[in-house]
């Protein structure tokens, strides 16, 4: 059991780049549905015009 | 997080959940420890199928590259772009996990046998195409380059899959040509393997379904600008 902290290391690094790797995946995929929401927006208002 | 399941599909991250707890079960419950090096060994049912995932994405990459440079569709720039990106993440989980596993058994973090320097070759090539992407613009010729980048980047994972057997270096064999070769003697031992490696090929699928939906808006952006404010 003396290697242990290697085994927890590797296991938790694979888990914590996954994770923040699909926290910033959400992130930027919200972040462009609003801009696009908002850039429709604006067209639709410029055409109004 | 909500989207992040609806955008692959309902069903994939459901069975990508479970299948990963399953994965991690088979390694802390079920395979036995191997006798040699202990249970710093377990280390291998990540690091391997990591590799996998990453060999997988870089082969997307090369493959939808070409149909990029043969058809000039968007969509094969799309699916490169995305299936580079997650090529990364795993080999990048490869690079750290391996290390780890060699510090108690190698006594070194590091050394430069083949299979690992190819593998840091690999992992820069597409560096470069991530790069290559990030600051060259929408450009379509920066597509192209990035495209023949992926292509060429691709023909290194062979000489990494053979670089065992051909340089003879420290990397171990996991998985033996012939029975009886390989690392892992015990049936329970392939099976978490593969059973792992297929884990995270879904998780891959998953991944990359989700990068290209936002690619996919990202695009959509790019072309509504580029309308209002043509160059």
């Amino acid at each position: 059991m003396d290697h242990f902290p290697y085994l927890f290391s590797a296991y938790a690094i694979v888990w914590i780049v996954l994770f923040l790797y699909l926290l910033s995946l959400d992130r930027r995929g919200r972040r462009a549905e609003r801009d696009l929401e908002e850039l429709r927006k604006l067209l639709q208002a410029k055409a109004v015009k | 997080m909500k989207r992040l399941g609806s955008w692959a599909g309902p069903g994939l991250p459901w069975i990508v959940g479970p299948g990963m707890l399953g994965a991690l079960y088979l390694i802390f419950m079920v395979v036995p420890t191997e006798r040699v090096q202990g249970i710093v060994q377990r280390i291998f049912y990540f690091h391997v199928p990591a590799a996998w995932a990453a060999f997988l994405g870089f082969v997307v990459v090369s493959v939808a590259s070409a149909l990029f440079l043969w058809s000039g569709r968007a969509a094969y720039d799309r699916v490169a772009r995305a299936a580079a990106e997650l090529g990364m993440i795993f080999c990048t989980l490869v690079l750290l996990t391996g290390p780890i596993w060699a510090r108690p058994i190698w006594g070194a973090w590091w050394t430069w046998d083949p299979r690992l320097t190819m593998t840091v070759i690999l992992w820069t090539i597409y560096a470069a195409y991530l790069l290559l992407r990030s600051f060259g613009g929408a450009d379509e010729a920066v597509a192209r380059y990035a495209a023949v980048l992926g292509i060429v980047g691709a023909l290194d994972i062979p000489l990494i899959m053979i670089s065992v057997r051909l340089w003879r270096g420290m990397h171990p064999s996991v998985i033996g040509a012939r029975p009886g070769e390989g690392g892992l003697a015990d049936p329970s031992m392939r099976f978490t393997l593969f059973y792992t490696g297929l884990c995270f090929v879904l998780l891959f699928v998953w991944m990359l379904l989700v990068r290209l939906r936002v690619l996919r808006v990202e695009d959509e952006i790019e072309a509504i600008h580029r309308r209002i404010h043509p160059a």
